[in-house]
């Protein structure tokens, strides 16, 4: 699941894809090239998703009942499959915050520059 | 579960599901490239853009079909062909897994199948959970279940409301009727009307009896009902038999009903008639037996209670007869098979052991096998394989070694069921034979060895999976398979002990049951069963005294006729009567004890010996003062010291109570077989009291079949149109008697051998794989100095400890077990010293043998070679 950056390759820790796929799909049912953009413009370009990481963690997600699927038409009037969050999918996405947010916390305390 | 069924969901839609990927793909590219478009690029290079893009295609696809779950599925097979292709390559020990496992699940599954249809399958009886069979019980002697007196069934019947059917069957009379030409002899059971209602079963031709029936048998013309079976062998299953009047010596009968074929019961039985109601129904001689149909929710308890309370009255209302006599209510399906029930749960305990042998040989195997592939299994759990995928593949090896195994051991249990019932002789009266028809491998049957199977494999699967996943990974692939396991080596000694133990016990069952039996065949009689023949007695409607005076003389003529004589019963001393003592009442009442009628030449016959007093002679004619003979057994119990001669013993029969005088004492005859202690028994002289039903016993010089024949043909100069009866030499009766002691030995024997066979195998795998682990210390050893005496005994010796352990283990559970088989021994102690110790030693003898093979290659080795191999 290596995620590539324009400028140089960030390895995104494992289980992050589906968690952020998840945090997009929380503002309303999106097929999976607007989750790619949704992704790649609210990190201003740093990740660019690949689709053949994007589309097995959808399938995944799914599979685990966390999202389902329609086939709709997009207001340009293209037929999509647009992916949505389940009720268990919200619940996952606040478990998955708050353990990425004690994470964070974790790394940001051990990688402060000060020795003690 | 869920895993599995999106794989099993998976593979069912994969088309549509490969469908549906690619159209969000190609959505995917077209929306990309106009996106692309919108923003200025010329449609070409945007599509192409897209495209870059999006990656290898291929490979998305493969991974999405992962997440789709299907893959498990095709993995499985991958494993499964893996599977296969493992056991097929090392046939060696595929062919000796799948034989043990073979044998272990054949044995029990033939157990199981006999079980099934004796002691779990319903009987073929209407709701037969309300049915009970009812008996007295005199509690003055013991409780053992006894037969009912008419007058008793009447007022059980008509005192008890727990029954909505209550009904009485008298059987094994022999009636000869005219169907054919000759006249033939037909079973008849009788029974009271409601009998067929009472077991819920219905005619297939015709109709059962009504209530009318019972009292049109005394006028002469009786309604009959004919068994399947009959109806098929000597009506040729006509469909208009219901009507036809056939010629017997109780007169003309008329056939109103066919049962079904499944209705057998007494077992015997091919024609049933009604009793005589009114006349019979107030005698207090025990001859009937009693079944029952309680009320829908009265339990067989409530029902025991409420006769226990009629019993009671009768009792004190009857003290000659009653006194003493109770009553008791069982289940039928447990009445019927009181004697075998025991019998066929410890065979199957045995056939247990049985498998658990081959289970733990089995697994020990494996064990071997996972040592040497333990460094295949690092490699793979290196490699990325997931532990549960090597799980789940040694899994699958065991479910298909115990899938072939439960193959090849169903074949082996139809062959052994047909073996099992060939060494039980074709009498219904032999408990287990009657189930020969029921033994089935059905749905049932097969359930169980499914479940055997299943289980074998998960303890196959799971004994090596345990250890060669428990290993640290990288300490394997460093060491490889010279890695000396110490922890492996002791589940291999414990599973080869547990097979000694389990070796032991069945050995000491089987050593006890054989001592049983020859203690059996060596049992004294009473008489000289050499040359003894037994042959049913037909007597013509008038005349009979006549006619027996006149064919007996004729049948001591017959050449290789010694001496003949008629008794009352088809075997000694089966009828029961109540007896007591003139001059000095016994303080309980009457005793029930043997009665036979016989005429004077029984105890030249018999080859008896007179102990005091003299035989019946012609002194005691019909007319003459009433005298009886008594067994030794009868005159130790009752005139303890005292000369019984010239007492006079008062004889119940018919509700009169005849005073006879003793005229001498005979020795005792064993009445029941060689299994069951003497009885006390009366004899009286047939002149006096003839019995209703004869049978002949004579003693043949020579061939006995001979000797039948001409016996037949004098009874047919006296009378043309008589029936031949059928014939039993007294040692093929003896010999049916201890058939099925004999089946349980034989069986008891095949198991311990197969046991032993198997244990002998474990210990010997077990050493030889110690031998080939160690081949390096003892080519040391050897190198050093060490003699191949050393070498041998070093090996045997941990042989030695490994016997010991298991036999002393074994001995353990011996003790505690064998007493459950305390019914199936005769005069053998279930702890038996001697026998312990005998199988203990022959069990060493044959473990010993199995440790000397490997040790003497160990000392066969050459040092050099074995050194320079590594």
């Amino acid at each position: 699941m290596a995620i590539k950056s324009r400028e140089n390759r960030i390895d995104v820790l494992q289980g992050t894809l589906d968690m952020m796929i998840l945090q997009i799909l929380q503002w309303g049912p999106r097929h999976g090239l607007a989750i790619a953009q949704t992704i790649r413009t609210r990190s201003e370009d740093l990740l660019k998703i690949e689709a053949g990481s994007l589309y097995p963690a959808l399938h995944r997600l799914q599979q685990q009942g966390w999202l389902t699927s329609e086939w709709k038409t997009s207001e340009k009037g293209q037929r999509a499959k647009y992916y949505r969050l389940t009720r268990t999918g919200r619940k996952q996405l606040l478990a998955e915050q708050s353990k990425w947010q004690r994470l964070l916390k974790a790394i940001h305390l051990v990688m402060r520059p000060n020795e003690e | 579960m869920q895993r599995w069924l999106n794989g099993l969901k998976a593979l069912i839609y994969r088309r549509r599901n490969d469908q549906d990927l690619h159209d969000e793909v190609s959505a995917h590219l077209q929306m990309d490239a106009q996106e692309r478009m919108e923003s200025g690029v010329p449609p070409e290079e945007a599509r192409q853009a897209a495209r870059r893009d999006f990656g290898n295609v291929l490979r998305l696809t493969e991974d999405t079909r992962t997440a789709w779950g299907w893959i498990t599925f095709e993995q499985c097979l991958q494993d499964l062909r893996y599977s296969l292709r493992n056991l097929w390559n090392r046939p060696a020990f595929t062919g000796i897994a799948v034989l043990t496992l073979a044998l272990g699940i054949g044995a029990s599954t033939t157990i199981f199948s006999i079980v099934n249809a004796a002691l779990l399958r319903p009987l073929p009886y209407a709701e037969p959970d309300r049915l009970v069979a009812i008996h007295s019980v005199n509690q003055a002697q013991g409780g053992t279940p006894s037969i009912v007196s008419p007058a008793d069934f009447r007022e059980w019947r008509d005192q008890s409301t727990s029954f909505e059917h209550m009904a009485a069957y008298s059987g094994g009379d022999l009636l000869p009727a005219w169907i054919g030409e000759r006249p033939e002899t037909i079973a008849v059971t009788r029974v009271t009307w409601n009998f067929f209602r009472t077991f819920g079963v219905t005619p297939v031709l015709g109709h059962d009896f009504k209530e009318s029936d019972e009292s049109n048998r005394a006028s002469g013309d009786m309604n009959v009902v004919v068994s399947y079976r009959l109806w098929l062998a000597r009506f040729g299953a006509d469909p208009t038999v219901v009507g036809r009047k056939i010629k017997t010596t109780w007169g003309s009968v008329t056939i109103a009903g066919v049962m079904p074929p499944q209705f057998r019961f007494p077992d015997s039985a091919e024609m049933w008639t009604p009793i005589a109601c009114c006349a019979e129904m107030t005698l207090r001689t025990r001859y009937w037996r009693v079944v029952g149909r309680l009320r829908a929710g009265i339990t067989a308890e409530v029902a025991q209670d409420e006769l226990e309370s009629v019993a009671g009255q009768l009792a004190k209302l009857y003290p000659k007869d009653n006194r003493n006599w109770s009553v008791l209510v069982v289940p039928i399906a447990q009445d019927l098979v009181r004697d075998v029930r025991q019998a066929l749960w410890i065979l199957m305990g045995a056939v247990g052991f049985v498998v658990l042998i081959a289970c733990a040989n089995v697994a020990g195997l494996m064990l071997v096998r996972s040592a040497s592939r333990r460094r295949e299994m690092a490699v793979r759990l290196a490699l990325g394989a997931g532990r549960f995928r090597l799980i789940r593949q040694l899994l699958l090896e065991g479910a298909l070694l115990s899938l072939a195994s439960a193959a090849a051991g169903l074949l082996l249990a139809r062959w052994s069921i047909d073996a099992f019932f060939r060494l039980l002789p074709q009498t219904s009266w032999i408990p287990l034979a009657r189930f020969r028809d029921g033994v089935q491998l059905d749905a049932a049957v097969l359930l169980f060895t499914i479940f055997i199977s299943v289980v074998t494999a998960v303890v196959l699967t799971l004994t090596p999976a345990a250890d060669s996943l428990k290993l640290a990974l990288a300490e394997s692939i460093r060491t490889g398979s010279k890695l000396q396991s110490p922890r492996e080596h002791r589940a291999f000694k414990l599973l080869v002990v547990a097979q000694l133990a389990c070796a032991i016990v069945l050995l000491a069952g089987a050593g006890l049951l054989m001592q049983s039996f020859v203690r059996m065949l060596n049992v004294e009689n009473g008489y000289d069963p050499r040359g003894l023949i037994i042959m049913g007695f037909p007597q013509p409607a008038q005349d009979r005294q006549a006619f027996i005076d006149e064919a007996l003389q004729r049948i001591k003529a017959v050449p290789g006729v010694e001496s003949a004589a008629l008794m009352s019963a088809a075997r000694f001393g089966q009828l029961n009567f109540a007896i007591n003592i003139e001059d000095r009442p016994l303080a309980n009442g009457d005793v029930v004890v043997r009665y036979s009628s016989v005429t004077s030449d029984y105890f030249r016959v018999l080859k008896l010996s007179v102990i005091a007093g003299r035989v019946f002679d012609t002194r005691d004619s019909a007319n003459a003062p009433a005298v009886v003979m008594i067994n030794e057994r009868l005159a130790r119990e009752y005139f303890p010291g005292q000369d019984p001669v010239g007492r006079k013993i008062v004889v119940s029969y018919n509700n009169r109570r005849t005073p006879r005088e003793i005229i001498g004492v005979v020795s005792d005859v064993r009445q029941e077989g060689p299994r069951d202690p003497v009885r006390p028994e009366v004899l009286v002289h047939w002149a006096q009291s003839p019995w209703i039903a004869a049978t002949l016993v004579i003693r043949a010089t020579g061939d006995p079949r001979a000797a039948q024949l001409g016996v037949r043909e004098a009874i047919w100069s006296v009378d043309r149109n008589l029936p031949a009866y059928p014939t039993q030499t007294i040692e093929e009766a003896l010999s049916s008697q201890v058939a099925t002691p004999r089946l349980y030995m034989i069986l008891f024997g095949v198991f311990s051998a197969l046991a032993v066979a198997l244990a002998a195998l474990g210990i010997y795998g077990l050493l030889a794989h110690i031998v080939s682990r160690r081949r390096n210390e003892l080519a040391i050893r050897m190198a050093l100095g060490a003699r191949r005496s050393n070498i041998v005994r070093l090996i045997v010796n941990e042989g030695i400890h490994l016997s010991i352990a298991g036999i002393a283990f074994g001995l353990l559970g011996t003790i505690a077990l064998t007493r459950l088989m305390r019914s199936l021994l005769f005069e053998v102690n279930p702890t038996d010293p001697l026998t312990f110790a005998g199988v203990s030693i022959l069990l060493l003898v044959v473990a010993l043998t199995a440790c000397y093979i490997p040790a003497r290659r160990a000392a066969k080795t050459d040092p050099v070679a074995a050194l320079r191999h590594d």
